[in-house]
């Protein structure tokens, strides 16, 4: 699937389970199904600045693509993040420059979010963007 | 008392609200959301400024607010309540006076670890540009402060203390009028931020001995935008306001204005007379019961929030002398963010962070608690209902930490 | 890779089988003792957040403590033990569920049991068979 297919699966996971608990029920069980960062790899310098609860996030390029890992202490961000891998992982520079994440717009996505942790997953987004553009 | 507060009727997905959030904001009791719509329905008009019937007749009930103000604080002279726009607007204020007309390089202001960063940052910065030195009183492991500190803290350079009366973060009741008593003896004035305690104490600003004391309107159920900063009148007297404006002249002959008498010089534009008028009405409503009854019933609440928390495994941060109003809690292995989150949607209102008060949860080497804040309106009967969405919330991250 | 359908599957169905459950309950679908039996402890795991073996003993009371456990971050068997004096009118926090419980079969499910009643049994299978009773008269 490309990027805007499973962004849209998985806006339609969400509009599916419908009611804000099953929502967050299905962000704390890919929280857990995601292999995060072990606590040996997780390293000051990648940490997301602007983010409440602390959240890591590393990015490099393989032969063009992307790959992230993140974690983060809040099992809600944690789960809203191994979504945005799932968008983003694997994913050529060009695929991400012309792709729109919605993921932040959706209320069953970032809906039991704080404004902070909202803006913590934007800087994310702005960062991987960036880095896609170089 | 939910006939008086119709909004804690609210379901949320289908749950009871259970608003747990009270020192961030105390909801407004309907006689006093009615005295606001009276206000608007019958008589709206600036004040200070027209002679009119309707400026009159809206003067007249700042004013009344203004000695209902005076009466709940226990001042002597109604010229001594300032209305501002909130605890923060008030002890920045003060703070502005101080930079501008009372401090000198070297001399010191003290602050205490427990405060709000909205009397820890502004004497930060305005010792930053005097040249002042801010010392600040540290904790004990328990989340009292040190007394003893506070004495060592005080000497003949201090030009004032600023103290909170009881924390937003973790609850502590500081003995502001020890603390005040023995700040006079070394010469300086006591600024105390009631933001939390207006609701939980009776304030008797005489008694306590303070010169300044600040609060917030919307923490008593009062609309948000009104606050009050109280100083002693000798001590106004002969201060020069620090913001200029509308309606805090006599004359101005030319370039040479005239001060208008207290309070209005330190009430520079037009002030928030509805929130006043709201503010009076608040406090009549809670005269009905007396700060005493409320603060009894809310703290019921608050010990049995307290057995279910621990019942559960969570810890209580902090364990002061005297603690009233909020607990702050931590559960190990979960984010506060995530358990205020996922408590949301059972109806259970709580919050999660530091509070603005990172500077005392750091000397307790935390980041951030679930801090749960009842209050009056509040009931034993709505436990289990917030224990079931405890036990819940804990079951589903239980499930994402495994 | 996150298998989001197994995740989204498995959570649909436990919201269907809990509102089935409360749905044949409510509506007598069921057949026999044996069936509503069933569709009791079901509904009962959906209630405590246990699945259908961890009912492993029939006394009630054990059960909310265990769903009480499950919930908190106390060993197991320590419940009782870690509960303060202070907690309001002196109940245990196992006793406060049960109370619940009962309170959610006469809400949700329409079973006019009493508390006193209910307070009275001691055993699952003896609330199950009052249950019966009520409904089926």
């Amino acid at each position: 699937m490309d990027m805007d297919e499973v962004q849209r699966s998985i806006q339609e996971d969400l509009t599916q389970l419908a009611d804000p608990l099953s929502q967050m029920e299905y962000l704390l069980a890919c929280a857990r199904a995601s292999q995060g960062i072990p606590p040996e790899q997780r390293r000051e310098e990648d940490l997301v600045p602007s983010c409440q609860a602390r959240t890591w996030v590393i990015t490099s390029w393989d032969g063009g693509l992307l790959r992230m890992q993140a974690d983060s202490e809040s099992f809600l961000v944690k789960g809203a993040l191994a979504l945005l891998c799932e968008v983003y992982n694997g994913r050529r520079r060009e695929d991400i420059q012309v792709f729109t994440c919605r993921l932040l717009e959706d209320p069953g996505f970032t809906g039991r979010l704080t404004g902070e942790q909202r803006k913590g997953l934007a800087s994310i987004l702005e960062r991987l963007h960036e880095e896609a553009a170089q | 008392m939910t006939e008086y507060f119709p909004i804690l009727s609210t379901q949320v997905n289908g749950s009871p609200l259970l608003y747990y959030d009270n020192a961030a904001t105390l909801q407004m009791a309907a006689p006093v959301q009615e005295a606001v719509a009276e206000h608007y329905r019958t008589c709206n008009g600036n004040v200070h400024r027209s002679s009119h019937a309707m400026a009159r007749s809206t003067e007249e009930r700042m004013e009344a607010a203004r000695e209902t103000v005076r009466a709940f604080l226990g001042a002597e002279y109604p010229e001594e309540i300032l209305f501002t726009s909130g605890t923060t607007q008030g002890i920045n204020l003060l703070a502005r006076i101080y930079e501008d007309q009372l401090l000198q390089p070297g001399d010191e202001i003290v602050v205490t670890a427990l405060e709000h960063n909205s009397n820890f940052l502004p004497w930060l910065e305005v010792c930053r540009r005097t040249r002042a030195v801010l010392r600040v009183v540290p904790l004990t492991p328990d989340g009292d402060l040190d007394l003893e500190a506070y004495e060592r803290l005080l000497t003949d350079r201090t030009r004032l203390v600023c103290m909170t009366w009881i924390s937003n973060a973790i609850g502590t009741v500081n003995p502001v009028e020890r603390m005040t008593a023995l700040a006079h003896q070394a010469g300086a004035k006591v600024l105390v931020d009631g933001a939390q305690a207006v609701l939980h104490r009776p304030v008797d600003v005489t008694r306590l001995g303070c010169d300044y004391f600040a609060f917030s309107g919307h923490k008593l159920g009062a609309l948000t935008g009104i606050g009050v900063l109280y100083g002693r009148r000798e001590l106004l007297d002969n201060l020069r306001p620090p913001f200029f404006g509308g309606g805090m002249i006599s004359t101005l002959e030319g370039l040479h204005p005239s001060y208008a008498p207290l309070p209005y010089r330190f009430e520079a534009g037009t002030p928030n007379y509805v929130g006043a008028i709201s503010l009076g009405a608040a406090i009549d409503f809670l005269n009905r019961f007396g700060i005493r009854a409320l603060t009894a019933q809310a703290e019921t609440v608050l010990n049995g929030i307290q057995s279910i928390v621990l019942a559960h495994g969570g810890s209580i941060v902090g364990n002061p002398q005297v603690r009233a109003g909020v607990l702050s809690v931590l559960f190990p292995g979960v984010h506060p963010y995530d358990l205020a989150c996922i408590l949301d949607p059972f109806g259970v209102a709580v919050r999660a962070g530091h509070h603005c008060a990172s500077y005392a949860l750091a000397q307790l080497c935390i980041s951030e608690t679930l801090r749960i804040s009842p209050a009056f309106y509040n009931e034993p009967e709505e436990l289990p209902q917030f224990e079931e969405a405890l036990e819940r919330a804990l079951h589903l991250l239980g499930i994402a930490a495994s | 890779m996150i298998d989001r359908q197994q995740i989204k599957a498995a959570l649909l169905a436990r919201k269907e089988q809990s509102a089935a459950c409360a749905r044949q309950i409510c509506e007598r679908t069921y057949r026999g003792q044996e069936e509503f039996a069933l569709l009791f402890r079901r509904y009962l795991c959906g209630k405590f957040m246990l699945e259908l073996e961890d009912l492993d003993t029939d006394d009630f009371y054990r059960i909310c403590q265990y769903s009480v456990e499950k919930a908190s971050l106390y060993p197991p068997g320590s419940i009782d033990a870690a509960e303060f004096a202070s907690k309001c009118g002196g109940a245990t926090t196992a006793t406060n569920k049960k109370v619940l419980f009962i309170m959610a079969l006469r809400r949700e499910l329409h079973i006019p049991i009493t508390v006193e009643e209910a307070v009275s049994v001691d055993l699952l299978s003896q609330l199950i068979a009052i249950c019966y009773q009520k409904l089926e008269g």
